[in-house]
């Protein structure tokens, strides 16, 4: 039996990994109104490019991570290209949805693509902080853990920064609320979209690259990781970073929690229900805003 | 695009006939040509083209036709405007409750329908409370409806057997045979093919796509998206549950493993891929998404990476040539058939005038003979932000009379409209019709005959003005939308009615072009198809934001014919308006509103004199308009 501080422990950290990605979804969406599906492929990529790196070619790890995130971050750029761009015309009613099909597609190919090239087995990743760990109250906690904890506050924070204080962040939130209007004072809509993309595709690397060490990489963690990061997107409020981190740690700690009390089986049944009484409080989620004027 | 209406019946209907004497001809034919066309795509890399019906390829046509099924239903949703990735559960609750009803006992037939009633339960429970959400949260709470069906199948053992599975699930009496259960699978795809297109092309469709399209201007014609919402949530739930009822005994085991998350995507994909809201788009859809991860594997000789690699290539070039879908393919190539060839007589009317007398008919048609309600609004009052938006404004409207409310910009004209027409909850006040008090709420108020134009024109943009109009006008015809379904005579008598209606509201406004896409309507023609629609929607008091804005000359002329001839039915008018000279030629009551405040209310004589108005607003615009007389 682990104990209650542990626990703890193991759901913020959990909850650091889910707040990384749910930032993933909530900087492109803020910027292009677009839902990334294909972005649990991208943290996935980032476990796997970073494993290869750093395990097969001995790349040094911050070396690794640099080139992990550049990598991601221009995979984000070519989804753009290919997957979004030109498919978000919202006047085609029902026709709009595009790219939802494209970016799933664009999410398959990832996986297909990697688990041609590296395999469907898991594979080691050395921690970007040494393996070893210090003693808080008693509980063991090694400093991976801390590191990524560390490293969902701080981008956060950052992101937060960077899209309400900012002139380019306060184009980008113009950007998502009337497309044509910003167009019209002079925003280059396109590049702010490209560059949301390109944020969204390094993020989701980086929370991959930085989540690893803790469960090792495998080709088919996309799917239930950017789930679990769109759910706390989601309940946290699309697109509020606040919203991301918070709803993320609290998920984390949730499933930790509920798994202990109730079994590993209701793992999913529990975090779904808990998205869903969230959502029948607060449609919009926790800190998302509702519009003050309908019409 | 597909006409959302079975009035207009297209000759290429019977291009349908071709996938029915596939059907008709039996499960070697279906087998033979869904192989076959399949092998022929890869034969450049296999160099050889294979028809084959053996048994193998006889169970793929039939889970293939179960899929479809699936799809089917699923696009309901879609076309209302949703996203549901939970639909593998529904097909879960079809399949384990015939797996396990049978292997208790009860007869298939049974617990077929057990199976469909108990997935559409489900699918009211979990569709109910979610349907208020967003798009894709929508798609993600759904998506975990999937998850956690297969989770559950898994933790209660005792019941469903749980990763072990459960075998010996066997076809009934007169369809043993695989060849034989062929039939039973093939009747109900031919019976959910028909209705949901018949679901689609009648009001049923219609309510739904302008839910989809805009859910203010759809509540606006007393459409209630919530049970728009719901409806095709619980029909397509059931739909689901029959397919699954379908695939137990055909697989004859179940295992928790066949209904994963991917299986819920495919069946999405297959809608989108094909055209979502279209009636065969599904099908073609599932059609492809079925066989290419067959034919791949006909190719490298494994299954597994290889396939899903292509599978996601040709998804992403699926959607940057079509999209829509493949049937917007077959709709621009069908478009350009007619045009090249011709004959396609147009819907529209011969002349394109704006008619004020076939107009006032139209409109004092709609409002009989009773006149309209008295509106009284007392003390509204909301804030929004920190802002006071409207504070204690009351405004009273008599049926037949027009009356304006003007004000410099912020004043509060709009929050009051929003107020009045229900569409923003108040912070205090009171709101009664005929000494009634009704409730806030955009529907609600519509309920009650409240008929609304917006700033800018909220329209059905991915419909036809056609259709715009005709959706107003669902549900006056008292006919039950169910017999739609079924096209009754009654039902296609009021559909082709109200086909002809809308037909004619559109050439009395200056629309002749009735199968435009409102989308692509250029400003004043917009203002003019939501008025259109108002017309149809039957108003019994108009309230109009700003309808002059963008308007040419002369289409405020024949927009001031409108407004009159509202009145002259009976009906009361509040209009928003900035255009000072046509609020004064036309209010028999003017209110002007200052910092959410009434600053003054009288006849348009005392407002122009009122010596507060001059000053605060009027003053150098109504000097200046008299000046230029």
């Amino acid at each position: 039996m682990i104990g209650f501080l542990e626990t703890v422990v193991i759901g913020l950290t959990t909850g650091a990994v889910y707040a990384l990605i749910a930032m993933g979804y909530n900087v492109v969406f803020a910027s292009t109104g677009v839902m990334n599906f294909a972005h649990g492929e991208f943290y996935m990529g980032g476990m796997m490019i970073g494993a290869f790196l750093a395990v097969s070619a001995g790349v040094p790890m911050l070396l690794a991570l640099v080139i992990t995130v550049a990598l991601g971050a221009l995979l984000g750029v070519v989804l753009e290209r290919v997957a979004v761009r030109g498919l978000t015309d919202k006047d085609a009613g029902l026709g709009a949805s595009g790219w939802v099909l494209s970016t799933l597609g664009f999410g398959i190919v990832i996986q297909a693509g990697i688990t041609l090239w590296m395999g469907p087995e898991l594979r080691p990743f050395p921690p970007l902080a040494p393996f070893d760990s210090f003693t808080l109250a008693g509980v063991p906690i090694t400093y991976q853990r801390v590191v990524v904890i560390v490293a969902a506050l701080l981008v956060g924070l950052l992101l937060h920064l960077y899209l309400e204080r900012t002139k380019v962040g306060r184009a980008l939130s113009a950007v998502e609320q009337d497309p044509d209007a910003a167009l019209l004072r002079g925003i280059p809509v396109l590049r702010l979209g490209v560059l949301a993309f390109a944020i969204g595709g390094g993020l989701g690397a980086l929370s991959g690259f930085l989540a690893a060490p803790l469960s090792a990489a495998v080709s088919s963690a996309g799917l239930a990781f950017g789930l679990k990061g769109f759910i706390a997107a989601a309940a946290g409020g699309i697109p509020s970073i606040k919203g991301a981190v918070i709803a993320g740690f609290l998920l984390g700690l949730l499933e930790v929690f509920g798994v202990a009390l109730l079994g590993a089986g209701y793992r999913q049944a529990i975090v779904f229900a808990a998205l869903l009484v969230v959502l029948m409080v607060k449609p919009a989620g926790l800190f998302g805003t509702g519009k003050l004027r309908p019409v | 695009m597909e006409p959302l209406t079975y009035a207009v019946r297209s000759r290429w209907r019977y291009l349908l006939l071709i996938p029915l004497v596939l059907l008709v001809g039996g499960p070697q034919v279906v087998a033979t040509v869904t192989s076959g066309l399949s092998s022929l795509l890869i034969s450049p890399f296999t160099h050889e083209i294979e028809f084959a019906a053996n048994r193998y390829e006889i169970f793929n046509a039939q889970l293939l036709l179960i899929y479809i099924v699936v799809a089917l239903g699923l696009n309901l949703v879609f076309q209302a405007g949703m996203i549901s990735l939970g639909h593998s559960a529904f097909f879960l609750v079809g399949a384990y409750s015939v797996g396990l009803l049978t292997q208790h006992g009860l007869s298939f037939w049974l617990a077929l329908v057990v199976g469909l009633v108990l997935a559409a339960v489900l699918g009211l429970l979990l569709g109910a409370p979610a349907i208020r959400l967003g798009l894709f949260t929508l798609a993600m709470v759904t998506l975990g409806y999937a998850i956690v069906a297969q989770d559950m199948v898994l933790e209660w053992r005792g019941l469903t057997g749980g990763g072990d599975g459960l075998r010996g699930i066997e076809r009934p009496a007169p369809f043993a045979g695989l060849d034989q259960y062929y039939w039973l699978v093939a009747v109900c795809v031919v019976l959910v093919y028909l209705l949901t297109r018949n679901w689609l092309r009648s009001p049923l469709g219609r309510a739904g796509r302008a839910t989809a399209d805009n859910e203010v201007a759809a509540g606006s014609i007393r459409i209630d998206v919530r049970v728009v919402k719901v409806r095709s949530f619980v029909v397509s739930a059931a739909i689901a549950g029959l397919a699954g009822g379908l695939y137990a005994p055909l697989i004859g085991f179940l295992s928790p493993r066949a209904f994963t998350v991917d299986l819920a995507v495919l069946f999405l994909l297959m809608v989108l891929l094909g055209g979502g809201g279209t009636a065969v788009g599904p099908i073609i859809g599932a059609v492809v998404l079925f066989r290419i991860p067959l034919a791949v594997e006909d190719v490298t000789g494994s299954a597994g990476n290889v396939s899903l690699l292509v599978y996601g290539v040709v998804l992403v070039i699926a959607v940057r040539l079509l999209p829509q879908g493949f049937m917007s393919g077959w709709w621009l190539l069908r478009g350009w058939l007619e045009r090249r060839f011709g004959g396609r007589a147009t819907d529209g009317p011969a002349a394109a005038e704006f008619d004020g007398t076939a107009f006032a008919e139209l409109v004092a048609a709609g409002a009989g003979q009773a006149r309209g309600p008295r509106l009284r609004a007392v003390d509204l009052r909301k804030q929004l932000g920190g802002v006071k938006a409207v504070d204690g404004v009351g405004i009273e409207v008599e049926p037949g009379e027009v009356h304006a409310i003007i004000g410099p910009n912020g004043s509060g004209k709009t929050t009051t409209l929003n107020l009045l027409s229900g569409y923003v909850e108040p912070d205090g006040g009171t709101f009664e019709l005929d000494g009634e008090r009704v409730r806030s709420g955009g529907t609600v108020r519509a309920r009650h005959g409240l008929g609304r134009t917006f700033q800018t024109p909220l329209l059905f943009s991915s419909m036809t003005c056609l259709e715009n109009v005709m959706v107003a006008l669902d549900g006056r015809t008292g006919v039950p939308r169910w017999a739609g379904l079924l096209r009754l005579p009654h039902a296609r008598a009021a559909e082709r009615r109200d086909h002809e209606r809308a037909v004619a509201i559109l050439a009395a406004v200056g629309i002749r072009d009735v199968d435009t896409r409102a989308s692509v309507l250029p400003p004043g023609r917009r203002r003019l198809l939501e008025i259109a629609r108002l017309i149809a929607f039957q108003p019994r008091i108009v309230l109009m934001d700003e309808p002059a804005a963008g308007l040419t000359h002369a289409e405020i002329e024949h927009l001031e014919t409108m407004i009159a001839a509202f009145a002259a039915a009976g009906i009361g008018v509040v209009l928003v308006e900035h255009h000072v000279d046509l609020v004064l030629r036309l209010a028999t009551r003017v209110t002007v509103l200052d910092f959410g405040k009434v600053l003054a209310s009288g006849t348009p004589e005392e407002i122009r004199n009122d010596p507060k108005v001059l000053e605060a607003y009027l003053g150098t615009s109504l000097q200046a308009n008299e000046g230029d007389r």
